[in-house]
């Protein structure tokens, strides 16, 4: 018996070291947080316990509103763009073809790379007397030079194309791992049912590989509501507001307006987003999840 | 039916080829860009001189390169170490233990996974000022091992459970205590585990800008994505307060080469450890 409460006490030991580093480092945080999300905390001190004073100008404030819609729109198009892509590009390395763990390792690259690295490259490309533009003259399309990253309309979407380019090869390896567990049987007897390839797709393909696509949406997802290093570097939220994202918006409110109490409501509110986001979509796509 | 099946895995093959290209394009201006005089780094068609290494010497006169540079492989380095150990003894008795305390353990670490950092950014910059710690590596290395280890645990909680408890209860009957049967037994076991824990996250530390941003902000100990940051904003422009991209592609190579050649020379464990992971976490 005592040698049981022993290894009981032994177990806790193992975890104690990390348990103390979440406790520390996460949860006291994050409860302190809630606690100053009801004052007027500025970074030093606290005057005054203010109730949902700030909840309520947060849900008032136009740069919230629109750091958070230009958030949503980072995160809608990128699962949009990226996964058609992703897929498309993991069942070309699915076929049999020679070489094709070096285009996987290509491909995967830029997964790699910093991504103010990845702002600096881009930059360089896309500035308005950078390589993009002389391409364009070059081709005879003289009358689409602009400043890529100056233009309110297309900077947001030029700054997601930048992000499918460097998360394309992470999200292919989840697709190309599952493709490669679908059973080639299968395929085989709708090959005799005369199956078009969309329909293998639809009907087999797809289906089989919801695990994935649910693990693989929800990684996008997350990041992406967190989205801070390429427009912080690339455009610093702008032209205007046109790149703001709410984490961007929180690092502002924290660190250059000194509005801390302020800061850490916004990160609460961003942070229930995000579960109540990431939980409908593992719901909806996690019902579509089969196994044979 | 042969010649057919060939054809189509050719053209997939130049479809591939041709995207490749493409798709790398951004890195090779990178790399000329590095070698470029300032004038010439927006003419895409001015093949530079690979013997001029200006830029490079710019780098490496940088008076706070080469700590950056030390500084980012001490951080990666601790932090992978101190998480692979922290984060495997966890897994493992979480995994082996059925009391209630240990199931409100769990759910404490999976409540730790939803929290994103954005939340504690502030109250983690104070508690720095309060420990005295803020501007210290070690400081960015706790806060590394805290808001990612509980995903690390549930990892290793999840490989733990794939092997059998057979060997567990053949060693115990010889008499080999936890700690023991942990570090001879299960933890080799567990390698695809560290596999997967390093291959997630070693990208995460090397190329992680907003924690130095923030919890290295007064420029003594920089990592290299923030020297590449304040490179831009002081060393790295022109007497007109223009950007000098020459110096700063050189820094951004040198700055993303060693992880690069980590994922080359890994690759296929980094890419088969990662999916695996996913799939059991």
């Amino acid at each position: 018996m005592s040698s049981q409460r022993s290894d009981y006490w032994k177990r806790i030991l193992f975890i104690l070291p990390s348990l103390l580093l979440v406790a520390l480092f996460v949860l006291y945080p994050f409860v302190q947080g809630i606690l100053y999300s009801f004052t007027n905390w500025d970074g030093i001190s606290i005057s005054r316990f203010v109730g949902l004073e700030n909840y309520i100008n947060l849900f008032k404030d136009a740069s919230f509103k629109k750091a958070l819609a230009n958030t949503i729109f980072f995160t809608v198009a990128l699962v949009i763009i990226m996964n058609p892509l992703a897929l498309l590009m993991a069942s070309l390395l699915n076929s049999k073809i020679i070489g094709k763990h070096v285009f996987r390792t290509l491909i995967y690259i830029p997964t790699t790379i910093s991504l103010i690295v990845v702002s600096n490259i881009w930059t360089i490309i896309l500035t308005f007397n950078g390589y993009f533009n002389k391409l364009l003259e070059l081709i005879g399309l003289e009358k689409y030079v602009i400043d890529w990253l100056g233009n309110y309309d297309l900077a947001p979407i030029v700054i997601v194309l930048i992000i499918v380019w460097q998360g394309l090869g992470n999200s292919m390896v989840f697709y190309l791992a599952a493709l490669q567990g679908v059973p080639a049987e299968l395929y085989e007897s709708a090959k005799i049912d005369g199956a078009t390839k969309w329909n293998n797709f639809r009907y087999i393909t797809l289906p089989l590989i919801m695990t994935t696509v649910t693990v693989v949406l929800f990684l996008q997802i997350s990041s992406m509501l967190k989205i801070f290093d390429i427009p912080y570097i690339m455009t610093s939220g702008g032209p205007g507001d046109a790149t703001m994202t709410v984490t961007m918006l929180i690092y502002n409110q924290a660190f250059k307006f000194n509005t801390a109490g302020y800061a850490t409501t916004t990160g609460i509110v961003l942070m229930v987003f995000s579960i109540i986001v990431s939980s409908l979509q593992t719901k909806i796509t996690g019902a579509k999840e089969v196994s044979y | 039916m042969k010649s057919k099946y060939s054809k189509s895995s050719v053209l997939i093959t130049m479809i591939l080829i041709i995207f490749s290209a493409i798709y790398l394009f951004p890195l090779l201006v990178l790399i000329l860009s590095s070698f470029k005089e300032e004038q010439y780094i927006f003419e895409a068609f001015h093949m530079p001189d690979f013997g001029y290494i200006e830029n490079y010497v710019k780098v490496f006169a940088s008076p706070t390169f080469w700590g950056s540079l030390v500084n980012t492989l001490i951080i990666c380095t601790i932090t992978l170490v101190c998480s692979v150990f922290l984060a495997s003894m966890a897994g493992y008795a979480l995994a082996r233990s059925k009391e209630r305390s240990f199931k409100t353990i769990r759910l404490v670490y999976m409540m730790a996974l939803v929290v994103p950092a954005q939340a504690n950014m502030m109250i983690l910059y104070k508690l720095g000022i309060f420990l005295n710690l803020i501007n210290q590596p070690v400081y960015l290395i706790l806060i590394y091992l805290g808001s990612n280890i509980s995903y690390s645990v549930m990892i290793y909680s999840a490989f733990t459970k794939s092997i059998h408890r057979e060997i567990e209860e053949a060693a115990r009957i010889d008499g080999c205590g936890r700690l023991k049967l942990f570090t001879n037994v299960i933890f080799p076991l567990l390698r695809p585990a560290s596999g997967t824990v390093i291959a997630t996250t070693i990208f995460w530390y090397w190329n992680d800008f907003q924690g130095p941003l923030i919890y290295l902000s007064d420029g003594k100990h920089n990592t290299l994505m923030l020297e590449i940051y304040n490179f831009k904003e002081i060393i790295g422009t022109t007497s007109f307060a223009r950007t000098a991209w020459g110096p700063v592609s050189a820094l951004c190579l040198i700055a993303s080469l060693p992880i690069i050649l980590f994922f080359l020379l890994n690759q296929k464990r980094l890419l088969s450890g990662m999916t695996a992971g996913a799939v059991k976490g």
